[in-house]
């Protein structure tokens, strides 16, 4: 696959930064955002923005008026519709080249088996552990890279997952008891997270740079510190379970 | 006897403990800690709260976010 004339243009100044055979990298990717709230808002625009091929994006929710304050895809003349409908048509305005698959689904363990076989990266844009550990199993059943990431007022945090490399989500994050609960976030929050988090995948899509793969990017935005922690081999429980 | 303590929150605190062994559980307790939304690591490994800390061991404690939306 190459790029058009068209693409050339768009990606003027990115080209020189990755070169030409990366750009048609990230044409020929796929990837897999789940949840398009605060993170989801920003990973899709800046992947879409980007260049990648093909992004795939799940949410059931629809658009409230409590989620404008974080969620940028969205605004008030979209209120009450589906997020995953009004995605596909803002990403697809902002780049025509990318396909943008959508579904107004809850992101179940059977559904995400016919969804994730078909996509190179998967992005936890999640609001719970739940789901996430669903997502998380999948992504280690059929060996694709997971990029995480979470937020809470300030705070916030990046890993990326790799199966064979790393252990997977649920034996880095150890959470005893998974519950949904309403978290409360500032506006800036998802949008720093969500960048790093479609960083990561610019970088598994193309080869370049370091990746966040054994270490978490612990963020602090009111002191503006980005602390990483390193984290050394673990028997992994769940990676490799049947 | 002493293990180091690096809690990676709103403020990084850093503590020693003047104990030859005890359990990450147990360890929670003494700090006050009370969610179960935490990665601990000991030595750079992650581990659950049955492990047991002991002389020299640093511990790290990350409170994690659980938000996206």
């Amino acid at each position: 696959m190459s790029l058009t004339d068209e693409e050339l243009v768009r990606y003027d100044r990115q080209i020189p930064v990755i070169g030409y055979e990366n750009q048609v990298r990230l044409k020929n990717t796929s990837v897999l955002v789940v949840g398009l709230g605060g993170l989801g808002s920003i990973i899709t625009t800046y992947l879409v923005a980007s260049g990648i091929g093909r992004i795939v994006v799940v949410d059931h929710d629809t658009v409230s008026l409590s989620d404008l304050n974080r969620q940028i895809l969205y605004d008030t003349s979209v209120l009450g519709k589906p997020k995953a409908l009004v995605a596909r048509e803002k990403l697809s305005k902002l780049n025509p080249n990318v396909v943008v698959e959508t579904y107004v689904e809850e992101f179940t363990y059977g559904f995400g088996e016919r969804i994730v076989r078909d996509v190179d990266i998967i992005v936890d844009a999640l609001d719970n552990w739940e789901t996430r550990f669903i997502v998380d199993k999948l992504a280690f059943k059929y060996n694709k890279p997971l990029v995480h990431g979470g937020v809470e007022g300030f705070y916030g945090q990046v890993t990326t997952l790799i199966p064979g490399k790393t252990p997977c989500l649920r034996c880095i994050f150890q959470i005893i008891k998974p519950v949904k609960k309403r978290v409360n976030v500032v506006a800036t929050t998802p949008g720093i997270i969500g960048v790093i988090e479609a960083n990561e995948v610019l970088k598994l899509a193309t080869g370049l740079g370091e990746l966040l793969v054994n270490k978490i990017l612990v963020y602090n935005g009111l002191k503006n510190e980005f602390t990483i922690i390193e984290i050394r081999d673990v028997d992994c429980r769940i990676c490799y379970e049947e | 006897m002493v293990i180091r303590i690096k809690i990676i929150g709103s403020e990084k605190i850093y503590r020693e403990i003047d104990v030859s062994e005890i359990s990450i559980r147990d360890l929670f307790r003494k700090l006050g800690l009370t969610s179960s939304e935490y990665v601990v690591l000991k030595n750079n490994i992650v581990v659950t709260e049955d492990d047991i800390a002991r002389d020299n061991d640093e511990i790290t404690i990350i409170p994690v976010k659980s938000g996206g939306s």
